[in-house]
């Protein structure tokens, strides 16, 4: 027994000797330099990039708020320091080799003209539809070396439980931990976070006016018809936790000065996540009820206990939201906004 | 030099005394079994002069009292062969016998080459030396038992005390073991306590006796005047008949044979 | 004739062949990696550590910085983890005379896990309070284990010390999740503690953890002859002249602070302290004047193998360490299981 345990061991280590021997490549080529070349304005675009914001059957009017002109900005100076949740973080010359790990930030960076930049994203980033044809990365078992492997220059990610932020630092590669936004305007500013770490701050600039611009529109096409409706808005089928009025897409139906049925939940003070009990919310009987699950099947609503009584099951106002569009803060909070302001003008007639 | 004594020791468990106000003296080099019924407080007589259990009054070996020692000093002069020793699976008889050094290494050193030696003595003296590299879980009765004194007689005690160290073992083996006992005894003129189960075997391993009953001495002196069917009736409640022999007393338990058996047939 | 060393004293055999498992461990994680560092410029790179010395790997700055800032330290923490964990657990099997002892079926890394946790959110993540609220976790962890087990009473089996450690571990890991779940989004980060974490270390960690560790083995490995004292039972070895009390706390606290360490830097990871010493049971006998050496040695070889399963086997994601370690204990552990019932 002894003899045989011994043995296994041995030829355990040997094996694993074996494993571990990698065949050399004949031309290292993984590690192509470590500054970039390319000049900073020469990346700078004028014209609005392809996949713009499209606002689905809303007029647009401009909006109130002050429009600075953005002329065109002088080549900016790198090296910049840059803050992020992380702390902040030099980035030597403009970044070509981007690894945006964050399905919201791929499309942040496509939308302000970074998009080609882009050499790996994170295994939900769809959109846009080049995206997904990029090499994509578990962002949740973050393998830090997978990264360094794809050689980026610069990383974005959106969370970090395995300390990625300070591995990839050590290396120095410039990382930016950019969270999950808690308002808009947090959201804004990561959009022209990105936009000065790329070196294109015009068009990030513009891409938030634009955004912020559409929003405005679609909020002022449905007025002030939306002041007081109560809603619900499904996150968690499972277990009820509810976003109140208190988190971002809580403050975006705010927008409209809806009511959020969660606010009143009996444990809801100071949290943005209450759980609310399926009882709560059909005694609460809220307007309308928004759902992000894909299927769009209004049928699982009307089979649970009790909630086929409620106004919004029974007058068919119950509206599916895109669960992407739902879940992410990027460029396409608008198409958010108009998601619900479509719902709205067709629940209010 | 190694003289034992004791002195007005009690001992308790809880609110009830196993030894009551007990006071006994045994010579440097002198043998003295402990007999008594169930319950009496022989094994507790022993774990006390071992400093094993808390006790009231005062014990002392030579001049010294044993309550002030230091517990590795304690462990130099006496010895105990428990009455159900523990033999850890994959320990060899080496490193048990071994164990006897311990209150001499000090606390933050390993053995020397002389605990080493000792250790091989003792080994060799109870005839253990092919046994060496067993693990001592695998040994017989008599093979544990000599180990553990082979472990006792590492320690280089002066005082020996020996718990029930005949259970379980048969005629042959505790003939041998009691007739190691004593020629040790002699050799290295330790004084040697036993507590000792059957009283015939007590009466031929010591020159000294006590009875203990209900934690008092109830009898002491040489085995003859110990062992009597009288005091056998009185604090074993058994009827006994006692034999005296060139050797020593031998007990016979009476058997009433005038009941019928239950068992015969009837036919 | 020569006498056989019948004195199961460390031989010099067993203590090379751990030495030579740790190198061969030491080596495969350095080279091993989804960052492509060719052997040959790996090795030259540590020979040209060597003082007096010099050579040119080849290496880019990157490359350097990968092995240097990351495989190597990972490395180390992996040894040192480890090594801390495997000691312990045959540290308390020692005391504990229970076979199936170990830091994590003890509860002791949940309680170190609930210190950490507590300093974290308090904000003392990079002070000397994190590793010492590690440790006050784990030592009430350890002391309530262990009063649970004695209020077992006459029906003590060795399984007893486990059923009271998994209660606790039970207990202190719930309590650990709840906080961390409530002081902000940080559910990923739960799950990264609870299968443990040796990713992306720097240096500075190591150096936190090291100190402790070192200490702490040290007075396991002097109290190595004691623990075969132990080994006979408290009575028994107190008429053997051992300070029964004195040995126990001591050995005890050092197990526990090399419990504490390893998890405030690495989280949860088990069995480790069950596998090691077991295996080296199985390998060269019961004596810990062998065990705790042996497991000191095997036990850093052991995690550091696990992490180079960890990141190669379901590449490019990657494992937590605390699946490969379970998935060879739980065997391990049953089997121990089985041949302990029983015993008392």
């Amino acid at each position: 027994m002894r003899r045989t345990v011994a043995l296994l061991l041995v030829s355990l280590a040997l094996v694993a000797t074996a494993c571990g021997d990698d065949t050399q490549p004949a031309n290292d080529t993984s590690f192509a330099g470590d500054a970039a070349t390319t000049t900073t304005a020469a990346a700078t675009s004028t014209a609005p990039p392809a996949d713009a914001i499209t606002t689905s059957g809303v007029e647009t009017t401009t909006s109130a708020l002050e429009t600075t002109t953005t002329t065109a900005v002088a080549a900016k100076v790198f090296p910049i320091t840059v803050g992020s949740d992380a702390g902040p973080t030099t980035i030597e010359a403009p970044p070509v080799r981007i690894a945006a790990l964050s399905a919201t930030h791929v499309e942040m960076l496509y939308a302000i003209g970074a998009g080609e930049r882009v050499i790996a994203v994170d295994l939900f980033s769809n959109h846009p539809a080049e995206a997904a044809t990029k090499p994509a990365l578990d962002s949740f078992n973050l393998n830090v070396e997978e990264v360094i492997a794809t050689d980026p220059d610069l990383v974005v990610l959106s969370f970090d439980p395995v300390g990625a932020v300070e591995a990839l630092e050590a290396v120095g590669i410039p990382t930016l931990l950019l969270g999950t936004a808690t308002t808009l305007q947090s959201s804004y500013d990561q959009m022209k976070l990105l936009g000065s770490a790329t070196g294109l701050e015009a068009e990030a600039t513009q891409l938030v006016e634009q955004v912020a611009a559409d929003i405005d529109a679609a909020v002022a096409a449905v007025g002030d018809r939306a002041a007081g409706i109560t809603y619900y808005h499904e996150a968690d089928p499972f277990t009820f936790y509810t976003p109140t009025s208190e988190s971002f897409i809580g403050q975006i139906y705010g927008l409209f000065a809806m009511e959020n049925i969660a606010d009143a939940a009996p444990d809801a003070a100071g949290q943005t996540f209450p759980q609310l009990t399926p009882e709560y919310i059909v005694d609460a009987d809220p307007e309308m009820i928004f759902s992000t699950d894909p299927s769009g099947d209004v049928t699982q609503y009307e089979q649970r206990e009790g909630w086929g009584a409620m106004q919004a099951v029974a007058s068919g106002d119950v509206y599916f939201l895109d669960p992407d569009i739902a879940s992410r803060w990027g460029p396409r909070l608008a198409d958010l906004v108009a998601a619900i302001a479509t719902a709205l003008i067709d629940h209010v007639g | 030099m190694s003289t034992v004594r004791l002195h007005n020791v009690t001992a308790a468990f809880g609110k009830r005394p196993v030894l009551d106000d007990l006071s006994l003296t045994v010579p440097s080099g002198g043998s003295l079994a402990v007999i008594g019924p169930n319950g009496a407080g022989k094994s507790t007589l022993l774990n006390a002069i071992a400093g094993l259990v808390a006790y009231h009054g005062e014990i002392s070996v030579g001049t010294t009292p044993m309550r002030a020692m230091a517990r590795s000093t304690r462990a130099r002069l006496v010895a105990l062969v428990p009455q159900s020793p523990l033999f850890p699976a994959g320990m060899t008889v080496f490193d048990y016998v071994l164990l006897g050094r311990t209150p001499h290494i000090p606390y933050w050193r390993s053995e020397g080459a002389a605990d080493v030696a000792i250790t091989r003595m003792s080994i060799k003296a109870l005839d253990l030396s092919d046994l060496e590299d067993r693990s001592v879980d695998t040994l017989s009765g008599g093979e544990r038992q000599r180990a553990v004194l082979a472990r006792a007689l590492t320690q280089k005690p002066e005082v020996l005390l020996l718990d029930e160290p005949t259970t379980g073992l048969d005629l042959g083996h505790q003939q041998t073991f009691l007739e190691l006992v004593e020629s040790i005894r002699h050799e290295r003129g330790t004084t040697v306590i036993s507590a000792i189960h059957d009283l015939t075997v007590a009466a031929r391993c010591a020159a000294e006796m006590v009875l203990l009953s209900g934690g008092v001495v109830a009898a002491t002196g040489s085995p003859a005047t110990v062992i009597t069917e009288d005091l056998v009736r009185r604090h074993y409640g058994a009827a006994v008949e006692v034999i005296a022999t060139s050797g020593g007393p031998v007990v016979v338990p009476l058997v009433d044979q005038t009941t019928p058996s239950t068992t015969e047939p009837t036919k | 004739m020569i006498a056989p060393a019948a004195s199961q004293r460390l031989r010099p055999a067993p203590a090379m062949a751990a030495f030579a498992m740790l190198a061969v461990a030491a080596v495969v994680s350095v080279i091993t990696g989804a960052a492509d560092l060719p052997v040959r410029g790996v090795v030259l790179e540590v020979v040209d550590r060597i003082p007096l010395l010099e050579v040119d790997s080849g290496f880019t700055a990157r490359q350097r910085d990968v092995l240097w800032q990351l495989r190597a330290p990972r490395m180390v923490i992996g040894a040192v983890v480890g090594a801390a964990l495997a000691v312990a657990g045959a540290a308390y099997q020692g005391v504990f005379r229970n076979p199936l002892a170990d830091p994590y079926l003890l509860g002791v890394a949940a309680g170190a896990g609930l210190g950490a946790t507590l300093a974290i959110i308090t904000g003392l993540a990079s002070t000397p309070l994190l590793p010492a609220a590690a440790f006050a976790g784990a030592l009430v962890a350890v002391i309530v284990t262990y009063g649970l087990a004695k209020l077992g009473g006459a029906g003590r089996t060795t399984a007893t010390l486990i059923l009271a450690g998994v209660a606790v571990a039970s207990f202190f890991t719930a309590l650990q999740t709840y906080v961390q779940q409530t002081s902000s989004d940080t559910v990923r980060e739960v799950f990264a503690w609870i299968l443990g974490r040796l990713a992306t270390f720097g240096w500075s960690e190591v150096l936190l953890v090291v100190p402790f560790v070192a200490v702490s083995a040290a007075v396991i490995v002097a109290h190595r002859r004691h623990l075969d004292v132990l080994a006979v039972g408290e009575g028994e070895a107190a008429a053997l002249g051992l300070d029964v009390g004195r040995v126990r706390v001591l050995v005890v606290l050092a197990a526990t602070l090399a419990t504490a360490a390893a998890v405030a830097v690495a989280g949860l990871i088990g069995f480790v302290g069950i596998i090691v010493p077991h295996a080296v049971r199985l390998l060269t006998g019961a004596s810990y004047r062998v065990i705790v050496p042996l497991s000191l040695v095997g036990g850093a070889a052991f995690l550091v193998f696990a992490d180079i399963a960890a990141r190669t086997i379901v590449s490019p994601a990657e494992l937590p360490i605390g699946v490969i370690t379970a998935f060879f204990g739980a065997p391990f552990f049953a089997m121990i299981l089985a041949r302990s019932r029983g015993a008392g």
